[in-house]
């Protein structure tokens, strides 16, 4: 027997309270004068001894009382022997089917479920037999039952699935279902055991000690695969714009072969082609020059002949065919040169996603924003209370605006849209050669992802701008002053550039890094930086950002994949289906693609090596006691603080009784 | 004021001057009865008696010394037994007390009621206050200022040592050769035959003998919750004692003793009276009117 709380013992010391009321009671009787002791005799040994026995039982019923209390307190287990109440102790099974998407390989999800009959059909009468499904996540299909046939229709309930599953996952349900069990309990898992199922860690596997594991495996000796691995290219295009898609065909465990290739666009082939794909390899083939209609076309990449996994032989990709935006360019003097150099750098690009349409303040403030992009408003003194209230509206809205500071935003002494107002600006002269460089930036902002650095651009002139609490400060010149900050207005967000664009207060526009940061400060800003979405299934796909709200989605199905509240909070959305995803925004509707995780293609099991590994972990297989041999499992330690309490129950009646007893005889006296 | 509340002990107790107490009893007594006794001399010529010192010289017949030159008294009927001797127990056992009243005083409030009684109606009254040896001694008479001189020797008398039965009752003999009514007054730790074997000389001698036996409510039922060490108030001994023994074996052995004791004084012709202290006192005067009414 061992303590979990040895510490409580010493309340055991409370024994001293009825040691020391019984014998000082003994020790020192009540003295009292009386007239004659002629009729008294000495208390006699019998009646004493009789006495003294009775107060010694109450004496020894307190005295047990207090021990077992600390007992109790000091949770007392009892350590059973190794193979004790095992063998023929009924066990609780746990039936773990893998649904995930290598499971449609061949004829391994039908072997899976007869054998997980099998185990059904062979499990004692006492036993007790639960059901889950590994991928996606660890789903409990039913809860521990004795009942067969209930077990049976269960297991029929289930398929596999497009999923892709993790054996970290299950261990992890395992851990929080098996310590609830007093009982031996044996993980059954049907499955193909992929190496690529595995965490990366190999603990987050560790099942608990009294779980042993049963390894039912599906895979075949060989089990060549094929996949359209991934779908890469322009997915955006704007204006008829030459279309490239890039596609790689990956075989797993293959022998070389030769595929045939074909592009699907909106359920129509479009292009075919052939390709050898080398042993264990992977082959390129590039699309390109297909016509993709105006608008989001669903194109699908699918390898053939089929293999005998042909939930991958397929992959989804939207395509987007749209005209170019309008960027909007708002400057107070058309003698500037800040728009020739702007449209300049974006006519560089050669995706000519924009078209630039210059307008003066006036001409802007009787536009519709909501027609354009993005809206520049480069050195623009102060606007109308009208036109900035629009202007606000419109990025609150999901708009946004490039403010680019120039001379005449920093003499008015409300610069637009800048309620904190430019403080001034700091001229440090040409003449000397006395210039601002660009100092730290960063570099992970899409913006300035590509531009890397604005070294070699001279900086003479510049604005103090004003810096909001929630500013982003996205770089900043060599003295220290921000150069370029991001500032979120509403749903949209707003950049101001401290430097104007027009080859006076600097050389930027006259640099190399001029293009791309024009380009991906117009792509950015318009939301057009990132290709058409593409995901696996059971990713999240982020509803929030610019123009989260109000977002409707629709499955591959067609049916709403939100419902009304959560589209207008933009709430996130798990992709559960293989499929297209259609996004509809105020203005404008997005395909998402969503394809199995390629990583489930891969059907390489599991070392053996490593499967011994993972067993190892709970309870061991080898220990199993077998006839005539002595057992080493050992079983989970007795707790027995409910015989305790049971036994301290009877120990305070019995001394009550006692007591009373007693006291009863005094009163009488 | 009624009687009983009168006659309770624990109010007499109260009462500093016995001689008040005295009156306060006896008085209260007599109120509460229905017609007044009549005890001592009547008017009824019983016979003459040579006149001997200490006589109330009132009743001297002087015809008959006129015409004999001798000194007789004229004894009347009620008359033969007018003295009255009182033996009061001194001894240390009489100290003890589970209330307000210890057996001793107790004792004092019976014997100056006595006292008060018998001068009251003309009977001559005497103490013998006794323990190991006899400690005050008052020869019964009639004269005026021998109740003040009782109710001194009453005062006075404290529980001192142990009990000796056979000093008082031969000092008794030796100076009173009358017949009397002798009250013995004590609580009898001792053993009844011993008792009567001190007594019975004096029963031999046709003196009137009445036992009042004073005990206190605990020593006639004790009630200890708990083992309990007694000391013997004259001896010193001191044994400890179970609750269980007193309730049950004690009391057997103290009815024993009493009943014995009844037996064995009554056996010679005496009365027994048992007096616990926790009663008024109405009951003993109640037991001495009574022997005086059979006795005529």
């Amino acid at each position: 027997m061992s303590l979990l709380a040895p510490w409580f013992l010493l309340g055991g010391l409370a024994v001293g309270l009825p040691l020391w009321l019984h014998l000082l009671e003994r020790e020192n009787p009540t003295r009292l004068p009386f007239s004659s002791l002629m009729f008294f005799e000495r208390r006699r040994q019998s009646s004493l001894n009789e006495k003294r026995f009775r107060y010694r039982v109450l004496m020894a019923l307190r005295i047990a009382f207090f021990l077992l209390l600390a007992l109790l307190f000091a949770k007392p287990v009892w350590e059973l022997a190794a193979g004790a109440g095992v063998g023929d102790a009924p066990g609780l099974h746990i039936l773990v089917l893998d649904t995930s998407l290598s499971m449609n390989y061949g004829d391994r999800w039908d072997r899976a479920v007869a054998e997980a009959e099998d185990v059904i059909d062979a499990l004692e009468p006492a036993d007790r037999a639960q059901i889950l499904a590994v991928g996606p996540g660890v789903r409990v299909i039913t809860q521990p039952v004795g009942s067969r046939e209930e077990l049976r229709v269960a297991l029929g309930t289930l398929e596999p699935t497009a999923s892709r599953n993790s054996y970290g996952d299950l261990a992890e349900a395992v851990r929080t279902l098996a310590p609830d069990a007093d009982v031996p309990v044996t993980v059954h898992v049907f499955s193909d055991f992929q190496q690529s199922a595995m965490p990366g860690r190999f603990s987050d596997v560790a099942l608990p000690t009294m779980a042993m594991l049963e390894v039912h495996d599906m895979a075949e000796p060989e089990s060549p695969n094929w996949t359209v691995e991934s779908v890469r290219g322009t997915t955006r295009v704007f204006g008829g714009r030459e279309t490239h898609l890039e596609a790689i065909v990956a075989g797993f465990g293959t022998p070389k072969t030769r595929k045939t290739v074909t592009l699907m666009l909106n359920g129509k082939q479009v292009a075919r082609q052939s390709v050898d794909v080398p042993a264990i390899g992977r082959a390129s083939v590039v699309f390109e020059g297909f016509d993709a209609p105006i608008g989001n076309n669903k194109a699908e990449v699918v390898i053939e002949p089929a293999d005998d996994l042909p939930l991958d032989d397929r992959r989804l990709v939207a395509v987007s065919n749209a005209e170019p935006s309008t960027i909007l360019f708002v400057h107070s003097d058309p003698r500037r040169r800040d728009l020739t150099f702007f449209s300049a750098a974006l006519d560089a690009s050669s995706q000519a996603m924009f078209r630039v349409e210059g307008a003066t303040v006036t001409q802007a403030e009787q536009s519709r924003l909501d027609q354009h992009a993005l809206v520049i408003l480069s050195d623009v003194p102060r606007l109308s209370q009208a036109a900035a209230d629009r202007f606000e509206s419109y990025m609150r809205e999901g708009g946004a605006v490039l403010v680019v500071v120039g001379s005449r935003a920093t003499l008015a002494a409300r610069s637009t849209l800048l309620e904190d107002g430019i403080e001034e600006s700091s001229y440090t002269g040409r003449e000397q050669q006395r210039f601002q460089f660009a100092g730290p930036m960063d570099e992970s902002h899409p913006v300035l992802n590509q531009v890397k650095s604005f070294q070699g651009v001279k900086f003479y002139r510049y604005a103090k701008l004003p810096v909001g609490e929630y500013d982003d400060v996205l770089a900043r010149l060599s003295d220290g002053s921000p150069l370029l900050v991001e500032r979120r207005v509403g749903d949209g967000r707003m950049l101001i550039l401290a430097s104007s664009l027009g080859n006076i207060w600097n050389d930027l526009p006259v640099n190399p890094v001029f293009v791309p940061f024009v380009l991906e400060t117009a792509r950015y800003l318009s939301g057009l930086d990132r290709g058409m979405q593409q995901k696996s299934i059971d990713s999240i796909l982020e509803l929030g950002g610019r123009g989260g709200s109000g977002v409707q989605v629709f499955g591959p199905s067609g049916e709403r994949a939100l419902s009304l509240a959560d589209s207008v909070a933009g709430e996130d959305l798990r992709l559960t289906e293989s499929g297209f995803y259609e996004l509809r925004r105020a203005g404008a509707t997005e395909l998402v693609a969503v394809n199995p995780d390629p990583r489930e293609s891969n059907l390489r099991p599991m070392e053996a090596d490593m499967v011994s590994m993972w067993e190892a972990t709970g309870r061991n297989q080898d220990t199993t006691p077998t006839e005539g041999e002595e057992s080493l499992i050992a079983p989970p330690p007795l707790k027995l603080w409910k015989l305790l309490l049971l036994l301290l129950v009877l120990i305070a009646l019995v001394e009550s009784v006692f007591g009373n007893y007693h006291l009863k005889v005094q009163r009488e006296a | 004021m009624a009687v009983q509340t009168l006659l309770d002990p624990k109010i007499l107790a109260r009462l500093s001057n016995i001689e008040l107490v005295a009156r306060t009893v006896v008085d209260g007594f007599l109120t509460g009865l229905h017609r007044s006794p009549v005890f001592g001399f009547s008017l009824e010529f019983a016979e003459y008696r040579p006149y001997t010192p200490g006589d109330d010289p009132r009743f001297i017949d002087w015809n008959v010394f006129s015409r004999t030159d001798r000194t007789y008294l004229k004894r009347y009927l009620g008359e033969t037994n007018t003295h009255l001797m009182m033996l009061l127990d001194a001894s240390a056992s009489m100290g003890f007390a589970s209330n307000s009243v210890t057996k001793m005083q107790y004792a004092r409030f019976l014997a100056a009621s006595l006292s008060y009684l018998s001068i009251r109606q003309h009977d001559a009254a005497g103490l013998i206050v006794f323990d190991e040896k006899v400690r005050d001694y008052r020869p019964p008479s009639t004269r005026s200022g021998n109740l003040l001189s009782l109710l001194h020797m009453i005062q006075r008398a404290e529980p001192a040592t142990g009990t000796n039965l056979d000093l008082p009752f031969d000092h008794f003999r030796q100076y009173t050769t009358m017949r009397s009514l002798v009250a013995v007054i004590s609580d009898f730790y001792m053993d009844p035959a011993a008792v009567v074997k001190a007594v019975r000389p004096l029963a031999y001698q046709g003196q009137n003998i009445v036992f009042f036996h004073v005990l206190d409510p605990v020593e006639l039922k004790p009630d200890f919750d708990r083992s309990i060490l007694l000391e013997d108030m004259e001896t010193g001994d001191q044994m400890e004692v179970s609750p269980d023994f007193a309730r049950r074996e004690y009391r057997r052995r103290m009815d024993s003793h009493i009943e014995q004791l009844r037996n064995e004084t009554q056996g010679i012709g005496a009365d027994y009276v048992l007096l616990d202290t926790s009663k008024p006192l109405d009951l003993s005067l109640r037991e001495y009117l009574l022997f005086r009414q059979r006795r005529r």
